[in-house]
């Protein structure tokens, strides 16, 4: 039988571990998310000019 | 750093690290006579408070980095250690009192070593709020910087505190006194904790540093669009 107090000191630095790995991860994705669609936009206003002077 | 030590070796590293540290803390180590399987807690506990002082070693120097240079990269490295550092101290005012309950019969006790620790965990968090709560970048930068520079004292009497004066916590079992001491299957279990939450701690900043720079990119694209914003 594990001792409690021991048991319970590994489970809360491995869990708070996991627990910011995985926030880590999840705010990584969501910026490269926004990065990927910022990216996007700054493409297309480089060629919206042209577009747009068209379209007037 | 990156094409010399890629991140995905780092990770390899810190997994069979963990595994081995492990492996010594409950199969190798021996059990202590006098508070049994308990003081296995004393591993992880040193393991993570190592760390949780360096992370503010690091925090002071990368201040004083940013304050002469102005480099923005030292101001990352702050913030970035800040954050991992606040989970290592975390990590240490928990299994601290989980080992105290058992081997004192109380969970807590006010003594220098303690208050102190507890201290650097408010510091931790006064830095983490000032970068929050402070809306023009360069002013957090600038308090943040601060902040790192004066807390430092902190760490310097926490270590200094159990060598200094009489505390309820446990006088050092390793650069200690004439009196101090482990047994040598011990000290090797204590010194790999060290050294693989050590690599961990530094997997984190690495990891967290990407983070910084995903955000500094988005900013300046940021610029680059309200700039063309404004002359449209």
């Amino acid at each position: 039988m594990v001792n409690k107090y021991l048991f319970l000191a590994y489970a809360f630095v491995w869990l708070i571990f996991i627990l910011y790995t995985w926030n880590i991860s999840r705010r990584q994705a969501s910026l490269k998310k926004e990065l990927d669609e910022l990216k996007h936009r700054v493409g297309e206003s480089v060629s919206a000019p042209t577009q747009g002077k068209s379209g007037y | 750093m990156n094409k010399k030590f890629p991140i995905s070796l780092h990770f390899v590293l810190t997994f069979i690290g963990l595994a081995v540290m492990l492996y010594m803390i409950f199969l190798y180590a021996p059990e202590e006579m006098t508070m049994g399987e308990v003081q296995r807690i004393f591993y992880v506990h040193v393991a993570c408070a190592w760390p949780a002082l360096m992370g503010f070693i690091i925090i002071f120097f990368s201040s004083i980095v940013y304050l002469w240079k102005r480099t923005q990269y030292a101001d990352e490295l702050a913030h970035t250690t800040a954050e991992v550092g606040f989970i290592f101290c975390t990590c240490v005012l928990v299994t601290g009192p989980l080992w105290a309950k058992p081997a004192w019969g109380v969970w807590w006790a006010w003594d220098a070593r303690l208050t102190l620790t507890f201290l650097l965990w408010l510091l931790y968090i006064a830095y983490l709020m000032l970068r929050s709560y402070l809306v023009n970048p360069g002013r957090a930068a600038n308090l943040c910087a601060v902040v790192g520079i004066i807390g430092f004292v902190d760490v310097l009497i926490d270590y200094m505190a159990i060598r200094w004066w009489r505390t309820q916590h446990p006088q050092p079992v390793v650069l200690g006194g004439p009196d101090s001491g482990l047994d040598p299957r011990m000290l090797a279990t204590l010194l790999v904790s060290v050294c693989v939450f050590t690599i961990l701690f530094f997997l984190l900043v690495r990891i967290r540093l990407r983070l910084a720079g995903i955000r500094r990119e988005l900013s300046e694209i940021r610029h680059v669009l309200a700039f063309k914003h404004s002359e449209d």
